[in-house]
């Protein structure tokens, strides 16, 4: 087996294991303003998906029954994310906002970045290299 | 000598008043160990719970024909769990009713249930980020809502009172209970935006009112003219040449005027403490016509800053304006900054009461460049007959302190007249004043000027009714109870 081989051999083992060892991402969200409605969720794993706000790399929605819940992502390769969410609170699909675009419903992201306003992927971003928790407070 | 002889002869004899050292003292208040060595600094201890009716002891002459309800309005809340609020402009509003019926007089105080006062009392701590200060752990803010403490003026308004922020959105309150009823809403596309605590009345039952938009480096004033059933019948967005703090604005026959100051939004940690003091860029005054809100003029200014305004008036080919003129920002900077740093700092500079003036041609075009009056005169919280389309010169009322004041605070009231005439009223050493609120004439009664005030030494609050006609006779009737109220802001008579 020549080197160039024994690497390739040794990558796909690694990635291999990579997939064996799928991670899991457990999100907390609270400060729900009013029951009802539905929560969205969006997984993104590079910035330019993030910026156009198309192609996340997972999403879930939750019926908002409390004043918190908890979805789980899983089978998560390890990497880089970023996490969106908005509370349609009045379940007409899309985030109200007034006529300076700032949101009249809930959202929030991950690190609870963006201080008044949206978060870019960097400061909404974090490394999935095991299995992790994170709490976002909708605001 | 009894008290109101007193206060005539006091009143004659007192000079040019030191406002300026009010607010710097205020805002220099920083924490519990500053609190606790000035004996005037009750007045800003706050109150932690809703305060119930108490019956008033009235002497002097209480007009029978003067019935109605002096609402004020002010921050009252400043601690939770031991942290405290390192800006005055900071705390819980609470809305004080004063009803004034059939001889008496009953005062409560409540707080208003905003949605940052209802989370933080459910949590039992502060979990946003006030105006003037930064809470350790504090939630990410949805819009200016959430840090809204409606804590700076009241309005009735279509059979409500509303309590107003100058920064989001008014509150609905029941004028007779003081219960909250809700966020006002002018309609889905202007929720969460600034609107600030000075609206003007139209006269035709609607509102001209402003808001400041400077996040992400946009430096707008959104301009609103509400209609009488509370829609927006008109809303222009202005670019400004400079981020300058703008806290009120003024109104003439067919003028809305705004003085941009040389206080100008930054980067900080806070909103308030976001402003810095930027002479170089000089202040500017802007005219909007009333009839096309997208008729800008603009005259530069020398260096200032202004929180509050008198009367606006065009008369024989001019436009003037009057204001309570600060030399610098130091009152909200400099204060600012001690706050966060909790060190005690020198004074900074008083109000002084001042006219603008600048041509105007039979077209409304404004000609030539200002000229600034200065009278002499440190006055703050100016009231007048407000009229949307003013004739002539109102007197205004205000107050200052005196070159005696122990405390720094307001403690002389200042009548200006529009043909320069000045009275005053000196109401003792340990009084501190607060706005006095102009009570037109009605068929039954002359004008009157009614206030609060603190006794901070007796621990007493209290209410003084004067003549508008000669407020330097003192008092004409007076009211007190044994109940310290937090010194507060704005108010109205209803």
């Amino acid at each position: 087996m020549t080197a160039s081989k024994l690497s390739t051999a040794l990558l796909l083992c690694l990635c291999g294991l990579g997939q064996a060892q799928a991670h899991t991402l457990t999100l907390s969200l609270d400060q729900f303003r009013v029951k009802g409605g539905k929560l969205m969720v969006e997984l993104y794993d590079n910035q330019a998906a993030w910026n156009e706000g198309k192609g996340a790399r997972d999403y879930k929605i939750a019926e908002v029954e409390g004043d918190s819940l908890q979805l789980v992502f899983d089978h998560l390769d390890a990497g880089h994310y970023a996490v969106k969410v908005f509370h349609d609170e009045n379940g007409n699909g899309r985030l109200d906002s007034n006529f300076l675009g700032v949101p009249n419903e809930g959202y929030g992201f991950s690190n609870n970045a963006g201080r008044f306003g949206p978060a870019s992927f960097e400061d909404a971003g974090f490394d999935l290299n095991a299995d992790l928790g994170l709490n976002i407070h909708i605001r | 000598m009894d008290r109101r002889q007193f206060l005539r002869g006091s009143g004659a004899v007192l000079g040019a008043a030191l406002w300026g050292g009010v607010a710097d003292k205020v805002l220099a208040l920083g924490g519990t160990e500053i609190l606790a060595r000035q004996p005037w600094a009750k007045g800003f201890d706050g109150v932690e719970q809703d305060l119930p009716l108490l019956e008033m002891t009235c002497s002097g002459d209480w007009p029978r024909s003067l019935e109605g309800n002096l609402y004020r309005n002010g921050p009252a809340r400043f601690s939770r769990q031991g942290f405290h609020y390192r800006h005055w402009f900071d705390g819980d509003g609470m809305v004080q009713q004063f009803r004034i019926q059939q001889g008496g007089i009953r005062h409560q105080g409540r707080f208003v249930r905003t949605h940052k006062f209802q989370a933080e009392q459910a949590a039992g701590r502060f979990l946003y980020n006030a105006a003037g200060t930064a809470v350790p752990g504090a939630l990410p803010v949805r819009n200016n809502d959430d840090a809204n403490v409606a804590n700076t003026a009241l309005l009735p308004r279509n059979g409500e009172l509303l309590a107003l922020w100058e920064a989001g959105s008014p509150y609905r309150l029941d004028g007779d209970s003081l219960e909250t009823l809700g966020v006002k809403s002018f309609g889905d596309k202007f929720k969460g935006l600034p609107f600030s605590a000075h609206p003007l009345v139209d006269g035709v039952g609607g509102l001209w009112n402003f808001g400041c938009w400077y996040v992400g480096g946009d430096k707008d004033l959104l301009l609103y003219h509400i209609a009488p059933d509370d829609s927006v019948a008109a809303m222009e967005v202005i670019n400004l040449p400079q981020a300058g703090y703008i806290h009120a604005f003024a109104q003439s026959q067919t003028k809305l005027l705004f003085y941009v100051s040389s206080c100008v939004y930054e980067e900080g940690d806070t909103y308030v403490g976001s402003f810095r003091w930027r002479p170089e860029l000089g202040a500017k005054l802007l005219v909007i016509d009333k009839a096309d809100l997208s008729r800008q003029q603009w005259r530069d200014l020398p260096p200032g800053f202004v929180f509050h305004f008198g009367q606006a008036l065009e008369s024989e080919g001019e436009l003037l304006l009057q204001l309570s003129l600060y030399s610098d920002s130091a009152i909200l900077t400099r204060g600012m900054q001690a706050l966060l740093t909790g060190q005690v700092r020198e004074q900074s500079p008083d109000a002084e009461w001042a006219t603008i003036r600048v041509g105007l041609d039979g077209s409304g075009k404004l000609q030539g460049e200002p000229a600034i009056t200065r009278s002499g005169i440190h006055m703050e919280f100016p009231q007048f007959e407000a009229s949307a389309t003013p004739t002539r010169l109102e007197t205004v009322f205000g107050i200052g302190a005196s070159d005696h004041s122990a405390s720094g605070l307001s403690d002389t009231l200042y009548a200006m007249g529009g043909n320069g005439e000045r009275k005053q009223c000196y109401l003792g050493p340990d009084r501190i004043l607060e706005e006095p609120l102009y009570l037109p004439a009605t068929p039954e009664r002359a004008a009157m000027v009614l206030m609060t005030w603190l006794d901070y030494r007796q621990g007493r609050t209290g209410l003084s009714l004067f003549s508008a006609a000669d407020i330097s006779r003192g008092p004409i009737a007076e009211a007190s109870m044994d109940r310290v109220l937090p010194l507060g802001f704005h108010g109205c008579f209803a």
